[in-house]
């Protein structure tokens, strides 16, 4: 596209690559730090076309460019060296804390993939009830069909989190994919149990089916590695050189060091905790139960799966009613949020998790899907698996056999009716304290909304939050504003909101309020609503230059209306013969004023049904 | 506090994107501005403001700014009108 010319120029009027310290950019707009704020020609800038507005403020210096700025940020990156400081994702300004951050990444990278896990996870709960039942029999090919439909995610975990990994650091995700996927290439799985070396150096090759970790470094080293060395090779060798030097560079060092790295460390951890079991069962108990979750979050828990096994082999292992706990406790973390939230999709996200959980153990959609979006259950969690955990270790509850904890594995353990009341009072404990405490931090759920600038979303929000719902002046098709022809809408320069195709010439309002604009064309309608907002509906494309010209305003400046009143006729037809577009942006105009304007996810409304949601 | 009275020459009037650009350009300074046309007198810095006074072709408007940086709010303003909505 013709964004270099753009990217160029822009770089030229901030004062030369030497004036940027940095550059980041947002959904809109291209943040510069600049050396020398003097050396910028603002008018030039804001004049030119392909730039909407230039504006300094909070130190930056901002060029307003619309919802394409990506590509151009790409093409100023491409022809001046400006540093980022890191990620190319810097859509939430909000820092956070450490923490914040690395659960933000993981869980971000889950996210995409927690559907395919979660259906994955209730197959295989279902192949096993119907074994358990003997309606199945496990050699049969049906069954090994629908086993290999219900194990592929998890064995080929790594090419998933490759791809989704990859995706949120900003580096190629089908490159991250592939990095994945080389750990599980047949070759090289074929040298797990003789060793190999590379270049020399003895490799031990691991297992990487359903691992997580090492991919996890593998990927975050390809993402800053792949950011550097394109700053160096020249544009148009990039397209294969940039994938075929990051294989070449990180798939053997993830061979050698992050894979063997990620075992060392998981291996580590058994040892520590194999050092505390036998010391204590109501501490270690107490540790595993609350421990157990991280361990799997990271993908580590894999380093307890040999200590376990030996153990069970000697007799019988206390370590698995321990982390039973922490399973239990985590399906019930996912019962009480089924009960207690009145979000028809998350109480869906919350029931489809607890099945896998309870039948089969299976308990990473719940980890990825709804524990790592609601951090505060996380607290829970832990208080649970420690209680259950203790229980279990003090009552010297035993595994007699390898099975992933869920309810069709009670028979695993001995005594049954011991272990029984460690993953009860688990399962209530966690239960009991969601239905009491809740499982959302107080600012409402960030997935929610369409608000994608760097406005800071406050964590703790005050307690006064108000929220004003907006209906919809149309019946017609939704569309994102991004996806308005006319920039000034589309960049938001206007305000947040969203736009409608609509598929009736009828326009109402969309809230009880007050009748501020009327166009004298009758294309554009201005509602200011009893709580305050302003409301702009502004019926097609251009649509001033038709001077009313099928346009029949039927209020008033000034008149009072309520939801559903009508406001404008036009007729459709005419109009799109005319040659205008009839998308209408429905724009808050004092935006500003709020802390999160959102919209629904529905692609298809009526008039009057609810359509943005706005919070003070 | 300075003013100035412009005549808008665009066929279209002060509509949505021109509306847009002043109210832009207006917030980018710390003074006040206001628009005022047919005797009615709104905050610039509002686009459901400047939209209201339907400002149609032929009109005559008066900006007024005050504040610390009132000259170049005008002057920003006059830029925008001139280039987009004619003198």
């Amino acid at each position: 596209m013709a964004y270099e010319k753009l990217a160029k120029q822009i770089v030229d009027n901030v004062g030369g690559e030497e004036n940027i310290a940095s550059l980041v950019h947002c959904a809109t707009r291209l943040r510069f730090t600049l050396d020398d704020h003097g050396k910028a020609n603002k008018e030039t800038l804001e004049n030119m076309d392909g730039i909407l507005n230039v504006v300094e403020s909070g130190g930056q210096f901002q060029v307003i460019i619309g919802s394409h700025v990506s590509e151009v940020y790409k093409e100023i990156s491409n022809v001046a060296n400006v540093g980022d400081g890191g990620n190319k994702e810097t859509f939430n300004k909000q820092k956070g804390s450490i923490m914040n951050q690395i659960f933000d990444v993981i869980s971000r990278t889950f996210s995409p993939i927690i559907p395919a896990l979660a259906g994955a996870g209730m197959l295989k709960a279902l192949l096993a009830l119907l074994t358990m039942i003997g309606w199945l029999s496990e050699e049969s090919g049906t069954y090994l069909v629908l086993s290999a439909a219900a194990n592929a995610i998890f064995y080929f975990l790594p090419i998933f989190i490759g791809i989704t990994l990859s995706s949120r650091l900003g580096a190629n995700p089908y490159v991250g994919g592939t990095i994945g996927a080389a750990l599980l290439e047949p070759n090289l799985t074929g040298l797990i149990e003789t060793g190999s070396s590379f270049l020399g150096i003895p490799a031990i090759v691991v297992d990487y089916s359903s691992t997580v970790f090492p991919v996890f470094i593998a990927v975050c080293i390809f993402a800053l590695f792949e950011k550097a060395i394109k700053k160096v090779i020249h544009k148009d060798l990039q397209l294969f050189l940039v994938p075929m030097l990051s294989l070449i560079v990180i798939v053997p060092l993830t061979v050698l060091i992050f894979g063997p790295f990620g075992t060392y460390v998981g291996e580590g951890i058994a040892t520590v905790i194999e050092f505390l079991a036998d010391k204590s069962g109501l501490l270690t108990g107490a540790v595993m139960g609350a421990a157990w979750t991280f361990l799997t979050l990271l993908g580590l828990h894999w380093g307890l799966v040999p200590i376990i096994l030996q153990n069970i082999s000697a007799g019988g292992d206390p370590l698995l009613p321990m982390i039973s706990a922490a399973v239990f406790a985590q399906v019930g973390v996912a019962t009480g949020i089924f009960f207690r939230s009145r979000d028809k999709k998350v109480k869906t996200l919350a029931g489809s998790t607890m099945l896998p959980g309870l039948f089969a153990g299976v308990t990473e959609p719940i980890l990825y899907g709804i524990i790592l979006r609601y951090r505060k259950t996380l607290v829970i969690l832990v208080i649970a698996g420690v209680i259950g955990g203790a229980i279990n270790g003090v009552l010297g509850s035993q595994a007699m056999s390898f099975a992933f904890p869920s309810l069709l594995a009670i028979p695993a353990n001995t005594p049954i009716i011991l272990y029984c009341i460690g993953i009860l009072v688990s399962f209530v404990v966690a239960v009991v304290l969601i239905m009491i405490f809740g499982y959302e931090t107080k600012a409402a759920d960030k997935e929610k909304t369409v608000d994608k600038e760097e406005e800071t979303v406050q964590e703790d929000a005050e307690p006064l939050v108000r929220k004003e719902t907006v209906g919809s002046p149309l019946t017609g098709d939704v569309k994102p504003l991004s996806e308005v022809s006319d920039a000034a809408f589309a960049s938001e320069a206007m305000g947040k909101g969203i736009a409608i195709e609509p598929t009736i010439g009828e326009a109402v309002s969309p809230v009880d309020g007050k009748v501020t604009v009327v166009f004298p064309t009758g294309h554009a309608i201005g509602i200011t609503s009893d709580s305050g907002a302003e409301i702009l509906i502004h019926i097609g494309i251009n649509t001033v230059q038709l001077d009313g010209k099928h346009y029949t305003p039927l209020v008033e400046v000034g008149d009072v209306v309520k939801r559903g009143d009508k406001l404008v006729n036009f007729d459709i037809k005419e109009i799109k013969e005319a040659g205008y577009e009839l998308t209408t942006p429905v724009i808050i105009t004092n935006t500003d004023r709020y802390l999160e304007i959102a919209a629904t996810e529905k692609q298809s409304i009526e008039a009057k049904e609810d359509l943005l949601t706005l919070v003070i | 506090m300075k003013e100035q009275t412009f005549t808008i020459t665009a066929d279209t009037g002060v509509h949505a994107r021109p509306a847009t650009l002043l109210v832009n350009k207006a917030g980018q300074f710390e003074s006040e501005v206001e628009v005022s046309y047919n005797g009615k007198n709104v905050n610039l810095k509002s686009i459901m403001g400047v939209m209201s006074l339907g400002i149609p072709k032929g009109a005559e408007i008066k900006v007024t700014a005050t504040g610390s940086d009132e000259e170049e709010a005008l002057k920003g303003v006059e830029e925008v009108i001139t280039e987009h909505l004619g003198e």
